[in-house]
């Protein structure tokens, strides 16, 4: 920082005023930045598991939802990359937490003896599961949730945490003209709240076949105690 | 999130491309060893699958070889966090890798119908399936091998790509006294290759259930077509 517009008083005593306004102002900046993180980082949302979780997992459970074990034909659908953090509600990571997540297929089909609007596809996995580590991150391949009758397209995840009971909600796509007509999503009434659980899907620069990444970071109601 | 620095200790120029790296990877999971990549990005070796693939998966597949879908008992031994990237000749995470292990149970037996040698630990999952992100990050909780009748303890790997063989290779634990006298790790003349193989199973500080945590990466002896 320079200062040459001032003559007044000696340069050192300027500088160091102006080193200690500077240091006040980084340290409320600071502060205020901190506020804004604690009031960031607000509770997502749990949302109902609705009728559609699994009532027969797939023969293969893994993070990969676009390829059911060996299978040679992948499902269809917009590859995309999920992934985000669990957090706890001081925003550390939270590890061993099983994340699963279950979506209907490109037709709209869940893996459920129940959902059968239209033909299941048979290579999409419909559900996976992962367990974190220090970090709290988790990782799914999966394809972009396609909209069925009377619901915007959305992805069911729940949290299961050892001694606790498995939570639940769902994640929406930014932009999707659906939301605003959501009973579900309309049902937290609070803006902010209703904002946690949509996250943008972003094409991925160098990716040949199109895929597109989401981040979906869940803050966990508590604080485990350790 | 847990830094280890111990092992940072060669030439300034590999300490500046491991640190490029670590930032690549932008803190997803344990950084603990960058052993595959000091100096010159040591290929892999690749190692037999061995007779003991499992014939019949699982019914659980995921990340997580310590817990059977919800079970509520885990399978016996001591928790170890592997952890690792998938890389390819130059250093660059490979996306959408599918990597697999497989291992003996507590007791040294596989998930394998021919492997009847002790009784097999049912809650021990014995296989999990992870797919690779853009980082090339997997991540899997499982159970630190044990040595069974002619073998040193090791994990098996097989890392599976679209359009590629399935490529196999062994993780052993540093340190073990019967690495020195394994015929298969001893198969590969080269100790630089060989050391590829072998990594430290090192103790987390704050783990109540005495918890370890082990980093593998592999260096794949090609670059995917851009
Ligand atoms: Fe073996």
């Amino acid at each position: 920082m320079t200062d040459t517009s001032h003559s007044q008083p000696p340069a050192s005593v300027t500088i160091s005023r102006r080193r200690i306004l500077t240091q006040a102002m980084f340290g409320a900046f600071m502060c205020a930045s901190v506020a804004t993180f604690a009031d960031d980082l607000m509770k997502t949302p749990a949302q109902t598991e609705g009728p559609f979780y699994p009532d027969k997992l797939p023969l293969d459970t893994d993070n990969d939802l676009l390829v059911i074990n060996d299978g040679i034909t992948p499902a269809v659908g917009s590859v995309t990359y999920l992934s985000g953090r669990v957090l706890d509600l001081h925003g550390s990571p939270i590890r061993d937490a099983t994340v699963e997540i279950w979506q209907a297929d490109n037709n709209g089909v869940y893996i459920h003896t129940g959902s059968i609007r239209a033909k299941r596809d048979a290579n999409f996995q419909g559900f996976g599961r992962f367990s974190t580590g220090s970090t709290g991150e988790y990782l799914f391949r999966t394809i972009k949730p396609v909209a069925y009758s009377g619901r915007t397209p959305h992805i069911h995840v729940a949290v299961k945490l050892r001694g606790r009971q498995k939570w639940t909600t769902e994640c929406y796509i930014k932009g999707d003209p659906g939301n605003d007509k959501d009973g579900v999503l309309r049902s937290i009434q609070n803006p902010k709240e209703r904002a946690a659980l949509i996250v943008p899907f972003i094409p991925i620069k160098d990716s040949k076949v199109g895929a597109l990444a989401a981040r979906f970071d869940i803050v966990m109601g508590f604080t485990p105690t350790e | 999130m847990t830094n280890r620095t111990t092992d940072l200790s060669p030439a300034p120029n590999a300490i500046s491309r491991r640190r490029a790296l670590t930032q690549l990877a932008s803190g997803l999971f344990l950084c603990a060893s960058a052993a595959a990549f000091a100096d010159d990005l040591t290929k892999t070796p690749t190692q037999t699958e061995g007779p003991f693939y499992p014939d019949k998966l699982p019914l659980d597949t995921d990340n997580d070889l310590v817990v059977i879908n919800d079970g509520l008992t885990p399978g016996v031994g001591v928790v170890t966090y592997l952890s690792g990237r998938i890389l390819d000749s130059h250093g660059d995470p490979i996306r959408g890798a599918t990597v697999e292990i497989w291992q003996v149970d507590g007791n040294g037996v596989y998930l394998h119908t021919a492997d009847k040698h002790a009784k097999r630990d049912a809650n021990f999952q014995g296989f999990g399936r992870f797919v690779t992100g853009s980082t090339g990050e997997y991540l899997f909780r499982t159970v630190k091998p044990v040595p069974y009748p002619g073998r040193t303890p090791h994990i098996h790997y097989a890392v599976k790509m679209k359009g590629r063989e399935k490529w196999t290779t062994q993780c052993y634990i540093k340190g073990d006294p019967g690495n020195e006298k394994d015929g298969v790790l001893k198969g590969i003349t080269n100790p630089k290759d060989r050391a590829a193989l072998i990594v430290p199973f090192i103790p987390i500080k704050d783990s109540k259930v005495g918890a370890f945590v082990a980093k593998f990466d592999i260096v794949m002896g090609f670059t995917p077509a851009a």
